[in-house]
């Protein structure tokens, strides 16, 4: 259990300085509109967000991380400078994807390839994880255009952390659990801040706070995460390959027959279909945990 | 013909004496070479088990399935002696099947990071004034945090069994605080002191 001052500073804090850092991006957007060179600054809030959510959870960092989950917090900083250059060239972009979808695995699994796989079992797991990461991280990139602007992003991506915390607690890592706790608090942070400044200011609510920028801290939170609770917490592989696929649903908007009902009712579909879809990832892992039966603790 | 059978005499007792101090000198490795015994761990008579008091109230027991070790135990100097000790912590065993789940994942053991507890000793010797006690130093490595740690064992038997040869029984129970081990998950409710004990019956290679 999270004791009061493990909460406040792996919950309350992240959100309160994730919360903060958006409001000023707001009022530089509003500002500047679409402009501006500082859309990084939504991966700035996001980042260090979750650095003092580590920290809160975690304490003080060691180089070279000991456990797979400890290198979140060099991988996020990885992630923020990856953001700041993120709109230069396409080339610079592409380049660093592959180099991070392929980086990520070997360094989370380490103790896989150490004692588990044999060489050509580790190599071919390592080559399907960066191919499944490379293909998560243009969803994730694609769905900042998809879905509309205002609170359907941040909603999207709460529902996601709250689904991964949840399955990762039943699956027996309260610990790695947390850790999505930290994004429960800082897509909650930003969705709170859309909500108040559009009551505030209406044309607030179509704030493009999530620019392709935005991707890389979202994928490395999201894959480090999920890669920690399916190898380190027994995460069945149905939930994981669920929550996976989830945004990949922000996509149907493509779709002539789904367009046709206007732009509303799209965008329920296209939420909907990535709740029914954590949703499901949740109820496997609640029938896989046992926690309706008796075997529990 | 005198000077013959003195010369067969002298070659005689030349041959004698280097064939009494070979046979001496054979002896004495021999004796010294029995002083070392090597032993393996019969995991089916050992048993590793640990306590944790459960919020503060109740012992709850676990155990460890399965390890092995090898015991090098030089009764003429005990200071050559030797114990390398390795268990599998995804053995870890708890009578709950969900719970032990959980200790084996990154909350606790985490099993997949780090598969082995071992230890290894640097320094074997008698305890004094106990019979049948020693006291042993190593290195314990648990949850990739490796600690310099001395133990009390004691020695609770020796015999020979027909059917198995020499063996020897071996008993040490000691306490860690697991957060020095960087597993602090759950101390309000799971104790930091954590009390191991080790019984071993192994048997001469």
């Amino acid at each position: 259990m999270l004791s009061t001052n493990q909460l406040f500073f792996s919950m309350l804090l992240p959100a309160i300085v994730c919360g903060t850092i958006i409001v000023i991006v707001s009022i530089i957007l509003r500002k500047n509109e679409y402009s501006t060179p500082l859309h990084w600054l939504t991966a700035i809030a996001i980042g260090i967000g979750y650095l003092i959510g580590y920290i809160g959870i975690e304490g003080k960092p060691t180089f070279l991380p000991k456990e797979s989950i400890n290198w979140l917090f060099y991988l996020t900083i990885l992630a923020i400078l990856c953001s700041t250059y993120w709109v230069s060239s396409r080339w610079k972009c592409l380049i660093s994807q592959l180099i991070y979808s392929v980086a990520l695995p070997r360094l989370l699994l380490s103790s896989y390839f150490q004692y588990i796989w044999g060489p050509i079992e580790g190599i071919i797991r390592w080559l399907c994880l960066s191919i499944v990461i490379f293909i998560f991280w243009n969803v994730v990139q694609k769905s900042f255009s998809a879905l509309p602007t205002g609170i359907s992003i941040p909603f999207v991506y709460l529902g996601i952390s709250g689904g991964t915390a949840i399955i990762i607690a039943l699956s027996g890592s309260i610990v790695i659990a947390q850790h999505a706790g930290i994004l429960i608090s800082l897509f909650a942070s930003i969705l709170v801040v859309i909500l108040i400044l559009s009551r505030i200011k209406r044309n607030e609510s179509n704030l493009h706070l999530f620019p392709e920028s935005v991707s890389p801290i979202v994928t490395f939170l999201f894959v480090s995460i999920w890669i920690n609770g399916y190898f380190y917490a027994e995460v069945p592989w149905v939930s994981a390959l669920l929550l996976v696929i989830s945004p990949i649903f922000s996509q149907v908007n493509r779709i002539s027959a789904i367009q046709s009902l206007g732009e509303r009712k799209t965008v329920f579909v296209q939420i909907g279909l990535i709740a029914l879809c954590v949703s499901i990832a949740i109820i496997i892992a609640v029938v896989h945990s046992g926690l309706i039966g008796e075997d529990t603790y | 013909m005198k000077t013959e059978w003195k010369r067969t005499i002298q070659v005689s007792f030349i041959g004698v004496l280097v064939f009494t101090l070979f046979v001496i000198g054979f002896s004495n490795k021999t004796d010294s070479q029995d002083a070392v015994s090597e032993y393996q761990i019969d995991h089916v008579h050992s048993a590793v088990i640990f306590r944790a008091k459960h919020n503060g109230v109740t012992y709850n027991y676990g155990r460890f399935n399965e390890f092995s070790g090898n015991i090098t135990l030089d009764e003429t100097d005990i200071s050559k002696s030797k114990v390398d000790f390795e268990v599998k912590t995804a053995s870890v065993d708890s009578a709950n099947s969900k719970r032990d789940q959980h200790l084996r994942s990154a909350d606790f053991f985490n099993v997949k990071q780090f598969p082995v507890i071992t230890f290894n000793s640097t320094k074997v010797s008698k305890k004094a004034g106990q019979e049948n006690m020693l006291e042993v130093t190593g290195d314990f490595d648990l949850h990739g945090v490796k600690k310099s740690i001395t133990v009390d064992v004691e020695i609770t038997g020796k015999a020979k069994n027909p059917k198995v040869g020499e063996i020897i029984g071996l008993l040490t129970t000691f306490n860690i605080k697991r957060s020095e081990y960087g597993i602090d998950f759950g101390l309000q409710s799971v104790s930091d002191d954590i009390q191991i004990t080790v019984s071993i019956e192994a048997g001469k290679k």
